[in-house]
This record gives C-alpha cells, sequence and structure tokens, in this order.
C-alpha cells in the first residue's frame, strides 16, 4: 500500500536548515493501523503531509500503491487526494457557511458525482456517524464532537483507501475523545482502510497496535502487543 | 455547490460585499452621468448649431471677406435728417443687407453643381433698421442780466459774449428687426427649418413672390402680431400668414418673407447672403468644401465643424468640463474602486486560506478555487453595475428634469459661419462692414442616457468584477494545501 523510502524534509527558517524528516523508510499494507507520536516540532505532522499528498519530500520517494506520489503533477496529486485519501483535521476544516451535509457534499465535488448522488451519500454518511438529523445545521450550530463527526464523515464518504487524521480529538474533551476514537476505530474495521493517526494523547495511542514515534525527524516503530482494539478483516 | 457556496459566502460577507459593491457603483454611476452629460453636451451643440444652419444643412456658402479699398470707408448704414420745425418727429428707415455682402442668386446652381453636393438653396438676409425722434432747439441765456430766446438761425439779435446755450437736443427711439428671405420652392433646408410652425402655416411653393411673412413667436409676442394680421416693412403691407417658434435657442430671423420680396425691398435684385448646401454623404464633407472653394471664387465655405470651433460660453466651458475632468474623474474613481475591490478580495481570500486549504486537500482543483473566487468577485460586480446604473440613471434623470441652462456665444471670431448674414447675426450691423458678430443661445442641458453607456456600465461593473476576482484568484492559485493547513497550527 504505502512504502516510504529514504523521505527527508527540509525547511528553511532565516539562515537555519531545519531537518522536519530525516531519512524516513515505512511501509504500510492495506488496513493498517498506525499511531504517530512524538515532541512537537518532531515531524508528526509533516510525515502525515508526505503520506496524504498534501506536500512533497525533498529527496527519497512515497510510493501509494506502486505510485510515487512525489512525482506526480500537481493535477495528479490533487486527483489522488481526492480519490484515495480522507483527511480528518484537529481543528475540524468546517466551511463555516455549507451546512454539515453541504460540508461533506464538498468530499465528492472533485469526484464529479451528480448533485441528487451527492446530496443522498452525504446524508448516509452522516447518519453512519449519528448525525442523521443534523443534515441541515451549519456548523457553528454543533458542538466541537458533532463537527469532528461531520468531518469524519467527509473523509469518508469518498470511500477512501487511506485515512489520515492529524489530532483528531486535540479540541475535544475526554468523553467527546473517547467517543471520536471509538468511531473511528469502527470505521476503520468496517471499511478496511489503512488508518494513521497523529496524537498526543497517550490514552488514544495506547490502542493502535503499531506506535511510531518521530524524533528529530527519524522514526521508530513498534508493536503494541496491548492494543485494545484488533485489527480489521483485511482483504 | 458552486453556486450554494457562493450564495452562502456573500451572505457571510454581506458588509464586504456591499462595500465592494457600493465603490464599484460609485464609479460606474460617474461613468454614466458624465457620458451622459456630454452627450447632453453633444446633443446641446448640435442644437446650437442647428440653430444657425437649419436642419439637414452641411455646408454655408458665404461671399468672401473683401478689403475696402484704398482710402475708402466701410459700408455702414447712413441716416439723413432734415432741418424742421422745433419738436417736430423725424422719422428714417433702412432696410439693409445682413453684412452688406452678397452673391449672385446664380452662385446657387453654380455651387449645387459641385461634386458631392446634393442641394443648394440660397437665402437673403436683411435687418429692418428705424429711428424715430426729434430734435429740440437750445435756448441762449444772454449774459449780463439779459435773457432772450433765441438759438441758431434765431433772428433775435444773436449771441454775444457771456451768452450761454442751455437746453435742446435730441430724442431718437431705435427700432429694428431682422428678416430672411426664403426660397420657398425648398421648404426642406435653410434657417426656417429650426422652427415649427404653432399657429396659421408655412409658405405654399407657390408663393414666391407673394406679399406674405411668417413670424417668430417671441418677436409676434413682443410686437402683439398674430396670424391674419398686417406687418409693413418699408412702406409695404405683408400678411401674416404664420408664427413659428423655434426649436432651440433664438430664431435665425424675426421675419420671414418670399426671397424675390426680400431682394426687391432691398433693392438686392438677384443676390442672396447665403447658401444652405447639402452634401450627398455626410462622411466627405471636407471634400465638398474644397471642391466649392475651389471652383467658386470669391466664396467662403463653413461647415459645422468649423463653427463648433466657434462656441464659447457657459456651455462650451461646462462640455470641456465634462470632457476632461469630469471623464478623468470618473474613471479614477472606478479606478480606485476596482483597486480596492481587488484589495478588499484579496484579503478576504487571505482570511480563507485555511478553508481553501482543506478544499484543495480533498481534492479541488486550483481552477475550481479560483472559479469560486472570481464567481463571488463577479457577483459583487454585477451588484455595483446594478446599483451603479441605478444611481447614475437617476443622476441623468435629475440632470434632465433640472435642465441648468447653458449659454453658447458663437461666431464672434472672424470667419464665423453666420458673421455675414445666414440667419445668425444680431444686433445692428452699424460699426464697420463685415464686423464679426456673434449670438447668444441658452440651451437647456438634459443628460440623455444611451444603450451604449448602459453597456458600457455593464462592461465595467463585470471588468471591475474579474479584475477584482483577480487579485483574489491569484492569490487562491498560489495557496498550496499544506502551507494553508500549516499556518493554522
Amino acid at each position: 500500500m504505502y512504502e516510504l523510502i529514504g523521505v527527508t524534509k527540509q525547511y528553511r527558517r532565516g539562515q537555519e536548515r531545519v531537518d522536519a524528516l530525516a531519512g524516513i523508510d515505512l511501509t504500510l499494507e492495506q488496513g493498517d493501523r498506525l499511531v504517530i507520536q512524538g515532541p512537537t516540532g518532531g515531524g508528526k505532522s509533516t510525515l502525515l503531509q508526505m503520506l496524504g499528498g498534501l506536500d512533497r519530500p525533498t529527496s527519497g520517494r512515497v510510493l501509494l500503491d506502486g505510485v510515487d506520489l512525489a512525482g506526480l503533477s500537481e493535477r495528479r496529486l490533487t486527483a489522488v487526494r481526492g480519490e484515495n485519501i480522507g483527511f480528518v483535521f484537529q481543528s475540524f476544516n468546517l466551511i463555516p457557511t455549507l451546512t454539515a451535509q453541504e460540508n461533506v457534499e464538498t468530499a465528492l465535488v472533485p469526484l464529479g458525482v451528480k448533485a441528487a448522488e451527492r446530496r443522498s451519500r452525504a446524508a448516509e454518511a452522516l447518519e453512519s456517524v449519528g448525525l442523521g438529523e443534523r443534515l441541515g445545521h451549519l456548523p457553528s450550530e454543533l458542538s466541537g464532537g458533532q463537527q469532528q463527526r461531520v468531518a469524519i464523515a467527509r473523509a469518508l464518504v469518498k470511500r477512501p483507501k487511506v485515512l489520515l487524521a492529524d489530532e483528531p480529538t486535540g479540541n475535544l474533551d475526554e468523553s467527546m475523545r473517547d467517543e471520536i476514537v471509538d468511531l473511528l476505530e469502527g470505521l476503520w474495521k468496517e471499511h478496511g482502510l489503512t488508518f494513521v493517526m497523529v496524537t498526543h494523547d497517550s490514552a488514544v495511542a495506547r490502542r493502535s497496535p503499531r506506535l511510531a514515534t518521530l524524533r528529530k525527524g527519524r522514526i521508530t516503530i513498534k508493536e503494541n502487543r496491548s492494543a485494545t482494539v484488533a485489527g480489521p478483516p483485511v482483504g | 455547490m458552486f453556486f450554494t457556496y457562493l450564495r452562502r459566502e456573500l451572505r457571510r460577507r454581506r458588509k464586504a460585499a456591499l462595500v465592494v459593491a457600493s465603490g464599484l457603483a460609485l464609479g460606474i454611476a460617474l461613468v454614466i452621468v458624465v457620458n451622459s452629460v456630454s452627450s447632453g453636451m453633444s446633443r446641446a451643440q448640435g442644437k446650437v448649431l442647428e440653430s444657425l444652419y437649419g436642419l439637414g444643412t452641411d455646408l454655408t456658402v458665404t461671399k468672401a471677406q473683401e478689403r475696402p479699398e484704398s482710402g475708402g470707408q466701410a459700408q455702414r448704414p447712413r441716416f439723413e435728417f432734415q432741418g424742421k420745425d422745433d419738436g417736430a418727429e423725424q422719422s428714417s428707415d433702412r432696410l439693409m443687407v445682413q453684412g452688406f455682402q452678397t452673391l449672385a442668386d446664380s452662385t446657387v446652381a453654380t455651387v449645387a453643381k459641385q461634386p458631392g453636393v446634393d442641394r443648394a438653396v440660397g437665402g437673403l438676409s436683411l435687418v429692418n433698421l428705424k429711428i424715430n425722434g426729434e430734435f429740440k432747439r437750445g435756448e441762449i441765456q444772454r449774459g449780463e442780466g439779459q435773457a432772450q430766446p433765441g438759438g441758431p438761425g434765431g433772428g433775435n439779435g444773436g449771441s454775444g459774449p457771456g451768452d450761454t446755450v442751455t437746453g435742446g437736443g435730441a430724442a431718437f427711439d431705435v427700432d429694428s428687426f431682422t428678416l430672411y428671405g426664403t426660397d420657398v420652392t425648398a421648404p426642406d433646408l435653410g434657417p426656417l427649418t429650426t422652427s415649427t410652425i404653432s399657429a396659421g402655416r408655412t409658405f405654399k411653393t407657390t408663393e414666391t413672390d407673394a406679399k406674405a411673412v411668417v413670424l417668430d413667436s417671441a418677436y409676434a409676442q413682443q410686437e402683439g402680431l398674430a396670424v391674419g394680421g398686417e406687418l409693413t416693412v418699408k412702406g409695404v403691407k405683408f400678411e401674416i400668414i404664420g408664427i413659428a417658434t423655434a426649436d432651440s435657442g433664438q430664431s435665425a430671423a424675426q421675419v420671414y418673407l418670399p426671397l424675390k420680396q426680400a431682394q426687391t425691398l432691398s433693392s438686392s435684385a438677384a443676390k442672396i447672403t447665403t447658401i444652405y448646401v447639402k452634401a450627398t454623404d455626410s462622411t466627405r464633407i471636407d471634400a465638398v468644401k474644397t471642391a466649392i472653394r475651389k471652383n467658386v471664387a470669391g466664396t467662403t465655405v463653413t461647415t459645422s465643424a468649423d463653427l463648433a470651433q466657434t462656441v464659447s460660453g457657459s456651455l462650451d466651458t461646462a462640455a470641456g468640463l465634462a470632457s476632461n475632468v469630469g471623464k478623468w474623474l470618473s474613471y479614477a474613481v472606478l479606478l480606485a474602486a476596482v483597486l480596492v475591490a481587488g484589495l478588499l478580495t484579496s484579503s478576504a481570500v487571505g482570511r480563507r486560506v485555511r478553508e481553501f486549504g482543506t478544499l484543495k486537500a480533498l481534492g479541488w482543483k486550483s481552477g475550481r478555487v479560483t472559479r469560486q473566487v472570481v464567481g463571488e468577485a463577479l457577483v459583487n460586480g454585477v451588484i455595483g453595475g446594478a446599483l451603479g446604473i441605478a444611481i447614475g440613471l437617476a443622476g441623468a434623470y435629475a440632470v434632465t428634469a433640472v435642465s441648468p441652462t447653458l449659454t453658447a456665444e458663437l461666431g464672434a471670431s472672424a470667419g464665423g459661419f453666420g458673421g455675414r448674414g445666414g440667419g445668425m447675426a444680431f444686433g445692428g450691423p452699424a460699426g464697420g462692414a463685415r464686423t464679426a458678430v456673434g449670438k447668444t443661445v441658452d440651451i437647456a442641458l438634459t443628460a440623455p442616457v444611451s444603450v451604449t453607456t448602459v453597456g458600457l456600465a455593464v462592461l465595467l461593473a463585470l471588468g471591475g468584477g474579474l479584475v477584482a476576482g483577480a487579485f483574489g484568484a491569484w492569490r487562491a492559485s498560489r495557496l498550496r494545501p499544506a502551507d494553508a493547513l500549516r499556518r493554522v497550527e
């Protein structure tokens, strides 16, 4: 599914060179679940952006199903994102003027799905995250947890191969956090997704069968035998 | 999704949208008002020129200015009064050719034969000047206490040292009016075409030598004359058959009569002062002018373009302001409005980087995001355009409703169109032969809004919206999703 080979990412901060990623090698299979932890500035979000095709490495290769994302044109890369990758962000990133249903529909627009089908698929996705009664609500009319559910529905409505979540519980209280993590794990299992999540929350991280730690751009991966959630059926 | 998103965004940022639209509206309204006022100025100038030419006249031909022979005197009116009894009223009148310069009426046929000339018709402009009054003798006051009546030619001993003359003198009224001898066989060309018959009728084409006159309405009112009455000119009685009201400004003459009668009364047999020429093609007027000047010696040919250069007064000043200051001001305001709209749009994109970054992360192509931004700006432009057109139309309507009066002064320079007749010379001809005389015409300013102006406004609104959108679109298109998402972390 994913194969990262010697991926580096360097930034310039004034005269100083910052190595956000320093030669990352990583393999993820279809249906894998990986939680990435590490200190602030360790390169977690940068790695997620590489996986999501939002940014390009300074060197190295990011292969998704054998296709090097780093070598794709911007247009093609956008299409790959639109078709295969779902994102969930810490601050939900919903369009404030659109209703919950319309927000979910925005993920189907680049796929050229007709309006009627968009509406019904968006309604279904919201139903699946327990917001069937909130289709016409604006983000400002929803709680933080509900907004994140809308964002999850938006990420999954296009039936992606990959779900990337950047601190999805970072803006939520504890009870809401568990609710969202339960939901994400349920969907991961249900859809057989490759699921990569960045989190600071150790309680959330402990539930994952694989844990990656990023420190100064270098990655360490370990298996978590005490993971509380079993993986999805593969194949 | 495009329209839903567009509508919601405009609703969310309606205050900013209103500011952008208002700026564009102001600029567009100014463009409409200034353009329509300019158009009104042009129309006013056209009316002024028309009032001199008559409808359909492209050029006029008059006799070229001639210098008086060496040591000679320029022609001027001369009145003679005889010595009569003290206080007896004396009267003298003169019917003179305006400008004292005439052409042979055969010149009309010569001009008509020139290439590019469709039709030519001659006319004779006259001024009737009448002086009525009396002389009164003075009285001699004798010195050394004597007081005896006397005076010049008196026989009471004459005057001596210390005598003084008191009283005496002359009191005269001057009455003048202008006449125009018109070719009644060509009623659709010449000065009378600038007036509308408001009572009675105009000349029949058969009345070439009829003792009939048509009066200008202002003159008829001033003199208390009406259709069916009589007007005496140089002892000849004419029947008043019609009253003509000038369509704009002042009329070309106060009294219109058949050309032959005018020639007879003024002892100008077979003479005319002006030839009115209609060209076959209005775009070839300069060529016609050249042909006439070359082939008809001793004439001055004047076109409306020549005449337009002699227009001065508040109309000319206002036209200059409208075409120079007004147009530049309106376009400057519009440009500023577009720039402000562009900056506001760009700034709005700056506040929405996370939104656009998210959409790009979801797979929205840059073109789709750009279209969304341009679409919003375009709608602002359309709203601004609609507002601007409404305000502009209201402004133009207000100008037309108020109809400020502008004054046009014409022919004050040598070589001016009407300086030698042609129905435009006003005032007495005294003061030397062919003194350039002017005509003052009051014109009510209107502000007609043409379809072209409205079309221009629509284009400016759309263009303004597009330019404003381009600012934001440029910024949105350069937005990389990773940068956009990173910036809000």
